[in-house]
């Protein structure tokens, strides 16, 4: 199930960098500037609407959490394991 | 009459540096230089001005605005009848200005990609340069926070994983020298002084710090490590040897902020300058 989500993220930022081939599950995605200041911040809010959670940023370990497609899976998609509720933005 | 001093003199953020000083700087650089040259990074000396058109490239005015210090001719309508028959002159008010294309630099390396702009590189390039450079500031402090000062920025080019390394390995050894010489230093995550606080960068930078700092005395940043990610390489069209825009990241030192860090600490230059020849500054794995 996750797998196929992860594929709609990928698929997401594909569509916001189409000068970008592939994205593996260990790119990553902020050092590699798939996502940088303006679209990281939408890709936040995509997440919050795909995942129907709200996601703090409030501490560098949250947000570390959106370095590679792997850790989203992980840390976000995976149940019980986002708990976070407030926006740290 | 006044005494002339052998160390140093700050008026306004701008500094006069004696012999003495000198002594100390130019053994304190010749020091960076030799750590440029165990990297194979060619040193270059680019032109004192930058264009306005170049650093807007870099979104400078969207970030760093406040920092410019333009340059500017006096408009030749102006030349004869204001300047050429008059005595003295305190200032050039702006309605005798050309429009300025032109800023002084406030840090070293953008010379560098735009240097490598629209190249290939086939292998990492390392590339060091000096400059003066100009930050407007609301207050300066000594040699701690001067209007103009010098930099010395050694700046890697090419793979991710090239520039980290880079990075890495300067960190480890600036890190060892510091210890050997005994100057007291933290090393802090820091941010870039962007003008609006609110901007997504300052956020981006927050969150995921690309920037750490050589800090003396609790706040004087003297030194620091930056890495860019592939932000230049893009801008510059600067290719890495798989096609993709190349990586960079810098090691810069803020030169009369080391002076102030190793007068301060070893009380007076001649103390400094002995310290700073007894330590060798090798890096065991260099």
């Amino acid at each position: 199930m996750t797998t196929q989500r992860i594929e709609e993220l990928k698929q997401w930022l594909l569509r916001e960098r189409p000068d970008i081939k592939e994205i593996g599950l260990d790119t990553d995605l902020i050092d590699n500037r798939i996502l940088d200041s303006v679209t990281f911040i939408n890709f936040v809010y995509f997440m919050e609407e795909f995942t129907g959670k709200r996601i703090s940023l409030a501490s560098g370990t949250a947000a570390n959490s959106f370095r590679t497609l792997r850790l989203i899976q992980k840390n976000i998609l995976e149940e019980g394991t986002h708990a976070r509720t407030e926006i740290g933005l | 009459m006044r005494e002339l001093k052998s160390d140093y003199s700050v008026d306004r953020g701008l500094a006069t540096l004696g012999p003495d000083m000198v002594g100390l700087r130019t053994l304190l650089d010749a020091r960076f230089l030799e750590w440029a040259r165990s990297c194979e990074a060619a040193p270059m000396l680019f032109p004192p001005l930058m264009r306005v058109k170049d650093l807007s490239g870099f979104d400078y005015f969207r970030n760093f605005p406040h920092l410019a210090a333009s340059v500017a001719k006096i408009e030749p309508a102006k030349l004869e009848a204001e300047y050429a028959r008059k005595g003295t002159v305190e200032e050039i008010p702006n309605a005798h200005m050309t429009a300025s294309a032109h800023v002084l630099p406030s840090a070293a390396c953008y010379n560098i990609y735009l240097y490598l702009r629209e190249t290939k590189l086939d292998e990492p390039a390392r590339i060091t340069t000096i400059a003066s450079c100009f930050r407007n500031e609301t207050e300066y402090n000594g040699l701690e926070r001067l209007w103009g000062f010098s930099m010395r920025e050694i700046a890697c080019i090419g793979p991710m994983d090239a520039v980290q390394a880079h990075l890495l390995s300067f960190k480890e050894r600036i890190q060892g020298f510091l210890r050997e010489l005994g100057l007291p230093f933290e090393i802090k995550a820091a941010n870039d002084p962007f003008f609006q606080p609110t901007n997504p960068r300052v956020r981006m930078q927050l969150l995921f710090p690309t920037k750490e700092e050589f800090v003396y005395g609790g706040s004087l940043a003297f030194g620091s490590l930056n890495f860019h990610r592939n932000f230049f390489g893009d801008r510059c069209r600067i290719q890495a040897a798989d096609g993709t825009p190349a990586y960079t990241g810098c090691v810069a030192f803020g030169i009369e902020r080391w002076l102030h860090a190793l007068t301060t600490h070893f009380k007076g230059p001649e103390r400094a300058i002995r310290a700073l020849t007894g330590a060798t500054g090798r890096s065991p794995a260099m």
